[in-house]
C-alpha cells in the first residue's frame, strides 16, 4: 500500500469509526472519559500498524471492531488492577447530577459488573452488530453466542432489578 | 420497558454525545509518532546491552587482557551470557509485533497466550541460567584480577557484585511474576471466549 493510499485510508477509517470506537471504549472503561479516550488512541494506532494487512476479506466495520475489541483485552492485561479499582472508587464518589448523567451510570455500572469478554459481547449487541458479525469479531461460534447473549441479558436484568 | 430496552436506548443515547476529540490527521500523526517510539524503545533495550557487551570485549582485549584459561572462559562466559541475552531481546521484539490485533478475539488471545508462556519460560529458567553463568565468569576472573590488582579491591569488587545480582534476582522476580499475571489474566479471556 502506498503512504499516500495508507494516509487516506486511515483518515477514512477515522472519521467514519471513532465515533464508533470511543463509544465502545467508554463503555468499557465504565465511563470514565479520559481513560475512554487514551484507549481510542490506542485503538487507531493499532489501526495504522494493521493497515497495510487490511485485505478487504472483513468488511471495514468487522475489522476495526476486532481491532477495538483485542485491544481493549489486552489493554486491560496491563493495567487490570489499576483500572478496575480506580473505576470502581470513582463510580462510587461520583455525585448524582442530571437525570442524564443517572441514565448512563446506570448502564455503565449495570455492564461495568460484567465480565471483559461478556461486557465486549453485550457492546456489540447494543450496538445492534448482528450475530453473525459479533461471531466473526470475537471467534465464538454463533451457537454458543446465543446462548451467552441470552445469559448476559438474563444477568443485566437481574443487575439492574437488584439495583433498582 | 423492559431493563435490558432501557440499557438499549441509554446506549443509544450515550452515542449521541461523542464528539471527535481529534482531527484525523492529528490522530494519523500521533500514531506515527507511537510506531517510532514503541521501535525506538525495543530497540534502546538491545542497544544498551550491546554497547555493554562491546564495553566488556573491548576492556578485556585492549585494557586487561586475561592469560589464564580459567579467566578466558570467564570472558566467555560473561560476553556470551549478553550475546544470548541480545537475541532474545530481539526475538522477543519480533514476536510481539506478530500478536494481530486485526484476526477475531480468540485468535489474538490465542497468539497473545502464546507470547506470554514463552516470556514466562525466557524470564524463568533462561534468564536466570544465563544470570547466573554470567555471575560464574565473573567470579572466574577474580585469581587473575589478584595477581594484578591489591587483593582489598578484588575483595570490593567481589562483595560489590553480590549487591548487583541481588538487585538482578529482584528485577528478573518482578518480570517473572508480572508474566505470569499476564498470562493468567490472557488464560482467563480464552476461557471466557469458551
Amino acid at each position: 500500500m502506498s503512504s499516500a493510499k495508507h494516509q487516506e485510508q486511515f483518515q477514512h477509517f477515522y472519521n467514519e469509526y471513532q465515533a464508533m470506537v470511543y463509544t465502545l471504549c467508554l463503555g468499557y472503561m465504565k465511563g470514565d472519559k479520559d481513560l475512554a479516550k487514551d484507549l481510542t488512541q490506542e485503538v487507531f494506532i493499532q489501526v495504522w500498524r494493521a493497515l497495510p494487512k487490511f485485505r478487504q476479506e472483513a468488511s471495514p466495520k468487522t475489522w476495526i471492531y476486532r481491532i477495538c475489541v483485542n485491544t481493549c483485552l489486552l489493554h486491560i492485561r496491563n493495567n487490570k488492577k489499576f483500572d478496575a479499582q480506580a473505576i470502581d472508587e470513582q463510580h462510587a464518589n461520583m455525585p448524582h447530577q442530571t437525570e442524564s448523567r443517572d441514565k448512563y451510570e446506570e448502564l455503565y455500572r449495570a455492564i461495568g459488573a460484567l465480565n471483559d469478554v461478556d461486557r465486549i459481547i453485550i457492546m456489540l449487541v447494543l450496538d445492534e452488530m448482528k450475530y453473525e458479525e459479533i461471531a466473526a469479531v470475537t471467534g465464538i461460534k454463533e451457537g454458543n453466542l446465543r446462548v451467552k447473549i441470552h445469559r448476559i441479558k438474563q444477568r443485566l436484568n437481574e443487575l439492574m432489578n437488584n439495583h433498582g | 420497558m423492559d431493563s435490558f430496552e432501557s440499557l438499549k436506548s441509554a446506549w443509544k443515547d450515550s452515542k449521541q454525545d461523542v464528539s471527535a476529540d481529534m482531527t484525523a490527521i492529528d490522530m494519523q500523526r500521533l500514531a506515527i509518532q507511537n510506531h517510532g517510539k514503541s521501535k525506538k524503545f525495543h530497540l534502546g533495550n538491545v542497544a544498551i546491552l550491546t554497547l555493554v557487551c562491546i564495553g566488556i570485549s573491548l576492556f578485556f582485549y585492549f585494557v586487561a587482557p586475561m592469560q589464564e584459561i580459567i579467566s578466558r572462559l570467564g570472558i566467555v562466559l560473561m560476553v556470551g551470557g549478553l550475546i544470548v541475552r541480545i537475541i532474545i531481546e530481539l526475538i522477543s521484539h519480533r514476536k510481539a509485533d506478530q500478536i494481530e490485533f486485526n484476526v477475531d478475539t480468540k485468535t489474538t488471545a490465542l497468539q497473545a497466550s502464546k507470547f506470554y508462556a514463552w516470556r514466562k519460560r525466557i524470564h524463568g529458567p533462561v534468564t536466570i541460567t544465563i544470570v547466573l553463568l554470567y555471575s560464574l565468569g565473573f567470579y572466574l576472573l577474580t585469581p587473575e584480577f589478584l595477581d594484578h590488582l591489591p587483593k582489598f579491591w578484588v575483595i570490593v569488587m567481589d562483595i560489590g557484585y553480590v549487591g548487583i545480582a541481588v538487585i538482578l534476582t529482584l528485577v528478573i522476580s518482578t518480570g517473572i511474576k508480572k508474566e505470569m499475571a499476564a498470562l493468567r489474566e490472557i488464560m482467563d479471556i480464552r476461557s471466557q471466549l469458551e
